[in-house]
This record gives structure tokens, sequence and C-alpha cells, in this order.
């Protein structure tokens, strides 16, 4: 008994948090009078009444400025996760429905070397070729992620592939293609789609180090490994620039990651 | 029939079969409810289980798999906190001593001393990144002796066992060993301090069919040697019967049929252990069809309502589906949990 | 010789140096692509359109752009067993030089936070396995958990504030290439990367001690009476090192990703550093060599791993990897 009450707590704490960042995301930047590209105020006043985060050394709200630059992780977070996820696995399924050909083993031996690179590398070398941006940097993670997914989705496909329900299919007659839409691709996705939970973290932490690197999303667009970047001459001066926007970036994490762990439990616990 | 057992016309009078529970033997299990908890789950193993092991006796334990067996042999040695497994009431003593609520530094002063363990799978019981050698040596170190000695003694224990080239096989890795082997040599370190009860978990399950001859001849010379008391489960009949003086079926957590091995072999009381011992191959008269058991066991926690076999029972009737699980009846020096036993059939 | 092709398909050691090979090679055709994969062309990029003829074709023939796609290939081939990784465009440095110049802050870097890292790792994971409800457990769950989804940056950055400026017990950035000079600028970083190392590390052991757990064999060492300290080196922790080190190769990949997001956070003069500053700057050629070299860095540290960890355990099937 006690046992579930904790994982609840756990899961609900992080629900809860992911939904009002989120919601704050969006409404933050649309509320707020102050502009998070312009400069109004001074420069790199403290936190206070009217500036809850302070300004920055540009004279702009970081309040405004961190949920605007959160609205644009997540955004840009979803759309790689939701990418490599889709690409990964349809290729990792397709490795695993055609498992003997040659081709299969190739392109296994390419997954792993892909998957073999650290990730700040080749998505720096991707970046170094289409150039610091936010589409670049989505490509980088989306070509530096799919091979993970692929793994998991090729090893499921192996199982399935191999089962006895689907070989009793192909005896019945069905054509390959239709047994992988209904049978393999539903069983892949269904654990794929938890694993892709627990890389949002990963992905949103990513695109904050490009971008903190300044391989990423370029200034004046407001984003929180930007942020940091930026803060970084002012650290003894102006604390908050540095601090704040990191904060938020680790809580969000903290956020999805006390979801996906939550769910991973209670998946297992039935 | 082997001459690993002591028949019991020749034991000593006594009252009592030596399977009730005593004082004064080495095991006495009464009224033992196990149950398992995993998480928020939790599920009865062993339901009222109750026999006795005397010095120097051989109780075999048969059942099906998801019977309780495997786990009341860990109830016994003390690690079903391992399957998250707790004793929910019932009396287990061991030499002398209430072992039900025991913890870990209570079992730590009779472990490996008094009581000793063979698991089932050859390959399991021994530490795979150990020597033979020094498994045998840690075990011995408790002995005080110099470590020459305890060398000498590991080669007398492999010799013991039967192993060839003992000298060398000290020095292997246990990858480098025959399934036949290695549980030889999982014996020896069983057999390491003269243990009183040696307690065995299907030790042959995992091996070729002549090799788990061999075993059993070992075992019954072993016992003879050395005077220790067996308790040995199985899931086949014919292991059992060839170890062991008394055999005890178990299905679906709770004890069917007890009573000496020569009673069971003139013809069992139990529908249950009937049908086993008719699904025999020994027993089937060529040209027939192995009679098998239809349907399969019960899975713990979906256990049927009053007796739990009646769903694969042939001689089951209407009362059997009421009530409770069958007490063990005691009827012509056998106990059987049948509420049909003693009709004439 | 279809025997001897057979023969050798089945050895262990042959099939692990050739797909180590193949992997190496198709790391290194990655490397390649990525250059030739970039929209426009790097060199108008890199002159601007007032570039003479000569000039173009001059940074060009640099490059390895010359020529058509197969001829770049080979080249480029050519030049990885000549030890060649061409020029950088910036420095007019040899590439290779550059790495060899600044791969050993990085080593050193990694080589610190993995012996710390595995030191508190092992026990860490075991001691987690061992005691899964206890109160420390959980909450050394949820300070794992709270440096998972913190930035290895954000990390660096706090450290330094709060240790460098705050308290002025290490250095803010810089280097001593001298031994034992460089430990002074290697223990604030390599603790950030422990930071990020350790819950991970921790928590493959506390998987692999886990599952020996299951075995029998412990059952059977628990009911033989072996004493407790030695039960827990011998029968818990040697038969799960194995399996952990066979992960070494992933492990080492989120290794290196740490550890060059500290060097640009501490100023460190690594590959790292070089890496970022070639990629701001447009250096193809080094970003190129770097990134290979990174990559089959991690082969050779897989193949390792794969290696030591069938020796070390024989259960680990000599199945064909």
């Amino acid at each position: 008994m006690k046992a579930r009450r904790r994982l609840d707590i756990e899961f609900l704490l992080g629900a809860v948090g992911l939904a009002a960042l989120f919601l704050a995301s969006f409404l933050v930047p649309l509320l707020s009078p102050f502009d998070p590209l312009r400069g109004e105020s001074s420069a790199l006043l403290a936190p206070s009444g009217e500036h809850p985060f302070g300004t920055d050394n540009l004279g702009r709200d970081i309040f405004v400025r961190s949920f605007a630059a959160l609205q644009l992780d997540f955004v840009l977070a979803i759309i790689a996760v939701t990418a490599s996820l889709v690409i990964g696995s349809t290729i990792g399924a397709l490795m695993g429905m055609w498992r003997n050909s040659w081709i299969s083993r190739i392109l296994t031996l390419f997954v792993d070397s892909v998957n073999a690179f650290p990730f700040i590398v080749l998505a720096l070398g991707i970046v170094a070729v289409v150039g610091p941006s936010a589409p670049g940097v989505v490509a980088a993670i989306v070509l530096t992620g799919w091979a993970r997914y692929a793994r998991i989705a090729r090893a499921r496909a192996l199982v399935v592939a191999g089962s006895d329900f689907v070989s009793a299919s192909r005896l019945l007659g069905f054509g390959r293609a239709r047994i992988i839409r209904r049978h393999v691709f539903p069983n892949v996705y269904a654990e794929s789609l938890a694993f892709a939970l627990s890389e949002l973290v990963v992905v949103i932490i990513m695109i904050a180090s490009l971008s903190f690197l300044g391989a990423g999303v370029r200034p004046p667009t407001a984003e929180l490994g930007a942020m940091i970047s930026e803060g970084r001459l002012y650290l003894t001066t102006a604390w908050w620039m540095t601090v704040i926007p990191g904060a938020i970036l680790a809580i969000t994490a903290l956020c999805i990651q006390f979801v996906a762990e939550g769910y991973e439990r209670m998946r297992k616990d039935v | 029939m082997s001459d690993a057992r002591t028949p019991s016309n020749e034991r000593p009078y006594d009252a009592a079969p030596p399977w009730i529970p005593r004082d004064d033997g080495i095991l006495s299990v009464t009224d033992l409810r196990v149950d398992i908890a995993r998480g928020t789950r939790v599920t009865t193993v062993i339901d009222g289980a109750t026999f006795g092991l005397a010095e120097g006796g051989a109780l075999g334990i048969v059942g099906e798999s998801g019977s309780g067996k495997s786990m009341l042999s860990r109830t016994i040695v003390g690690t079903i906190s391992r399957y998250g497994g707790v004793v929910r009431s019932g009396s287990v003593r061991l030499f002398g001593r209430e072992t039900a609520h025991y913890r870990d530094r209570d079992w730590r002063a009779i472990r490996g001393r008094e009581v000793a363990f063979v698991p089932q799978s050859s390959m399991a019981g021994l530490n795979p990144v150990l020597t033979v050698g020094t498994q045998l040596d840690e075990v011995l170190r408790t002995e005080g002796l110099t470590p020459q000695q305890r060398r000498a003694r590991a080669i007398e224990l492999l010799e013991l066992v039967q192993i060839a080239r003992a000298p060398r096989v000290v020095d292997e890795m246990p990858s480098q060993l025959s399934g036949g082997m290695r549980q030889r040599v999982v014996i020896a370190t069983a057999l390491a301090r003269n243990p009183r009860l040696l307690v065995l978990d299907e030790p042959t399950t995992a091996l070729d069919v002549t090799v788990q001859a061999e075993i059993l001849r070992l075992i019954g010379e072993l016992r003879s040697t050395l005077g220790m008391a067996i308790l040995l489960t199985s899931h086949d009949l014919a292991v059992v019967e060839q170890v062991c003086d008394d055999v005890m079926t178990m299905y679906a957590g709770s004890v069917v049929e007890i009573g000496s091995s020569d009673r069971l072999v003139a013809g069992a009381s139990h529908p249950y252990t009937r049908a086993l011992l008719s699904s025999r191959v020994e027993g089937t008269p060529p040209g027939q069809d192995i009679v098998t058991i239809p349907g399969e066991p019960p899975t713990a926690g979906h256990w049927p309502s009053g007796c739990r076999f009646r769903t694969r029972c042939p001689l089951a009737i209407d009362a059997c589906a009421v009530g409770r699980q069958p007490e063990l009846r005691v009827l012509g020096g056998g106990g059987s949990a049948c509420i049909r036993t003693g009709e004439a059939s | 010789m279809k025997r001897l092709v057979s023969r050798a398909r089945s050895n262990y050691w042959v099939v692990l140096v050739v797909r180590s090979l193949a992997v190496a090679f198709i790391v290194a055709t990655v490397a390649f692509s990525i250059l030739r994969l970039a929209p426009g062309d790097p060199v108008a990029t890199i002159l601007g359109d007032q570039a003479t003829p000569e000039a173009v074709a001059r940074l060009r023939s640099q490059l390895g752009l010359d020529g058509n796609l197969l001829q770049q290939y080979l080249a480029f081939i050519g030049g990885l067993f000549q030890g060649d990784l061409g020029v950088s465009v910036t420095s007019r440095v040899p590439v290779v030089t550059i790495i060899v110049n600044s791969i050993g802050p990085t080593l050193a870097l990694i080589a610190v936070s993995s012996v710390i890292g595995f030191l508190v790792s092992v026990p860490l994971g075991l001691f987690l396995a061992l005691r899964p409800r206890s109160v420390l457990t959980k909450s050394v769950n949820f300070v794992s958990t709270l440096s998972l989804s913190t930035p290895g940056f954000y990390l660096g950055l706090l450290a330094l504030m709060l240790f460098a400026v705050a308290l002025g017990i290490a250095p803010v950035a810089g280097y001593d290439p001298s031994f034992p000079g460089m430990l002074r600028y290697l223990w604030l970083p390599a603790l950030v990367v422990c930071g990020q190392l350790i819950p991970v590390l921790s928590r493959v052991f506390r998987t692999s001690v886990q599952r020996t757990l299951g075995e029998e064999f412990t059952e059977a060492a628990i009911v033989r009476g072996i004493p407790r300290w030695r039960y827990y080196v011998h029968y818990l922790v040697r038969p799960s090192l194995a399996p952990t080190i066979a992960l070494l190769g992933y492990v080492a990949g989120q290794l290196l990703s740490s550890a060059v997001m500290i060097e640009m956070v501490f100023g460190f003069p690594g590959i790292g550093t070089q890496l970022v500053r070639a990629v701001s700057t447009r250096d193809y050629p080094t970003v190129q060599g770097i990134v290979l070299v990174f990559g089959v860095f991690v082969v050779l540290i897989t193949a390792l791993s794969e290696a030591v960890s069938t020796r070390i355990d024989h259960r680990i099937g000599r199945e064909t990897p």
C-alpha cells in the first residue's frame, strides 16, 4: 500500500509541475508587458517586484524571456522527439522484419555506428554544416537520436516477427506489409513511446547545451541555454542571468523525469 | 527398488510413523502457511503443511510446478525473503529451534553447519568467477584448519562425491566441468561441515537421465555413510522413490498425501498421487498410451474452491467443491487429504 | 578456403575485430559525409564572392573537395591510412597536430573522472541493490534523478560560482600540463563530470547486482554461511562487474559528451574546446577530423570492453558478437 502512494506523489508532482510550466510558457509571454526580444528597461537590474527575475545586460526582462525560451524549448523538443520516434521506429521495425537479409545486417552496423558517437560531437558536426539555427538543432538531434529508437524497435520487431502469431498470419497468406502495419507497428510503438518520454528530458538538455555552445538557437531569440551563456560574463555581477534560466531548465527536466519514471513504474506494477 | 532407503518393515518399532512432526525430530513443520508479498499483491503459496523428519530419515516432496514444494524447501533453509516470502502462521522447528520467524542474524548461527542446501540447476550452485577449490576452501575456513589441511580436505570431499582426478579438479573453474560434475561439487560443498540435514531442491532435473541415476545413487550412499537426514524435492516420483524412505505429495500449496515409499509403490490413497504413479513411463505396459493428468495445475492465487485437485480428479463428486481443502486423514499408515479416502474403490 | 572462412566466422576474436573495423569504417564514412552533405558550397561561404579562381581552387583542394565524390572519398580514406586528416583552414596547421596537442587535457579529465566515478559507483550500486527500500536509497535515487535532470554545463557553472568565485578554492580557468600541477585544475571539472557519470554508472551496476542476486549461486552461498563481506565482494561485486564493463562503450559516449561541455565551461584547453572553436569558424577539416577521432575512440572502447568482459567472466557466452 505504501509503495503505491509514494509513486503517485512523485508522478503527481511531476505532472502538475509540468502542466504549470507548460501553461506558463505560453501565458507569460502573452500576458507580460515586456518584450522578450527587446530591452526596454535598465540593464542588469536585480530581481524585484517589477522584474521578478531581474533584467539582463540588454535590459530585457528575464521573467518573460525565460518563459518564452521555455516555450521554444518545449516546441523544439516535442518536434525532435516525435521525428526521431517515427523515423527511428519505422526503420527499426523494418530492420526487424527483414532480419536475415544482408541489408538488415548492414543497417544494424550502421545503427550501431551512429549510436557509437558521443552525441555532442556528432551534433556539433552537423551544426557546423547546416549552421546554427533552430531547425539546425532539431536536425542535429534527430540525426543523432533516431538510431536509439531504431535499436529498440528492431529488438521488439524481432520478437514479434518470430512469434507464432505472425507465422500463423503468414501461413494464412497475409502479405508482409499488412502484418507489419497491423501487428508489428502497434507493438513497437508502445514500448518506444515509454522510451520517448524519458528521452524528452535528454533532448531538452541537448537543445540547451547546443545553444549554450553557440551552435544552436541564435540571439536575440530567447533560449534557455543561450541565456545561460549570455550571462556567463556577468557571473559575479548579475548572477540571476545565469542561475535563473538554468533553474527553470532543471526544474522542467525534473518534472518530466518524475512523470517518465512514475509512468514506467506504474506500467510495471500492473 | 534401490538399496538407498530403509524398508519400512526394518525400521525400529515406533507407534508413530517418522513423518509425523515430533519434538525430538530434526524437523517438524506444523500448519505452515507462507505468503509471497510483491508490492501490493499478497499470494499464498503454502497453505497448511504439516510433516516431520527424524534424525537420519529421508523425506521426498513430490509436486508439479506451482505446488509450493520449492518454497517449502527454501522456508526450511531460511531464504524465502529473497522471493518476497514470509511465514504467515504455523511452526517450523529445526533442530528444536523455532525458525519460522528467524531473521538473518538468527540464521547465521546454524547456516552451513547443521543444514545445507543443494539447488536445482547444476551451474547455479557455484560461483562462476571462483575456482572449485576456492569455494570449498571458503566453507572450510571456519573449521580451524591450516590452508594445507583445507586443501587436503577439499580433495577428500571431491573424492567422497566420486569425482575422478580430484587434485586436478580442485583448481578448475565451474565452467570447465560437466553438469554432473558440477552437481557433485555442489554436493561436496554442502557436505563440507557434516550437516545433519541436507536439503536438495530438484537436484537432478537439469541433468541427463544417466547422470541422474548416478547422482541419486551417490546421495543414497552418502546418506548411509554420513548418517545425515535428507529432504529432497522433485516433480519426478521415480527420483524420490529411489532415495527416500517417506514421500509427501503436494498440490496447489498443500500436502495431499504422505506416507512411506513402500506403501506408495504398493498403491497410494490420494487420487493425485495415484495419477502421478500411473503417468510414469516405467509403470506403463508397452503398447499402452501413457496416462496423463488432464488440465494444468492452478497457479497460486487462483486455486479452486474446496479441494484444489477436484478440477482434474477422476473421483471428484459434488461435495468436493464445498468448503476448504480437505485435511490429511491418517489411514493405514499414511495420510491422505481426500474426503473419499477409505472408500472401497 | 570455404572452411577457413567458416572457421574464421565462428572464432569470437576474428568476428569482434572485423566487426569493429567495419563500424570504424562506417564512422569514418559518416564523418566524411557530414561535410559533403552541406547545403551550399563551403568554399564560397568561407571566401565570399570576391575570391579569385586560384584561391577557390586552392581552398577546394585543401578541403579535399576537388574531384568527384568517389575521388574525394578515396583520397580521404587514403589519407586516413597515412595518418593525414587534412589541414585546418583557419590556422593552416595539420589537423592531426591540433588533435595531438589538445587531446592531453581531455584524456586527463576523462581518466580522473572515470577512476573516481568507478570507485564511487560500484559500492553505491551494491548498496542500492541490497537495500532497495531504505531511506538512504530513496534519497540517493532522488539526488541521482536531480543530477540527471540538470544540464552538465549548468552544474559546472554553479560549481564554478561556488568553489572558484565564492570560495576561491579552485582556479577559474586554465590548465597546467605538468603532473601533479594538473590536479589543481582537474579536480573540480572532474567532480562535475562525475556528478553526471555516477548516477548512470551506479544504476547500471545496481541492475547488474540485482540480476546476480537472482541467480541461485548467491542463494546457495548464503545457505552455506559465507561470511558477509566475502559474499559481497566475491559473490556479488565480482560476478556483476563483467556485464557492467560490457556496457562501457555506451557510458564512454556519455562521458565524452559531458567532457566536451565541461571543457567549455572551465576553459579547459582540450579537444572539446577545439571542436567548438572549429564549428564556430567553419573549419571543416578540423571538425571532420575531431568527429572521426571521437567516433573511432568509442568504437575502440566498445570493442575493448566487450573483449575484457568475456575474459573475466566465463559465463558471458562466446557467442559471435
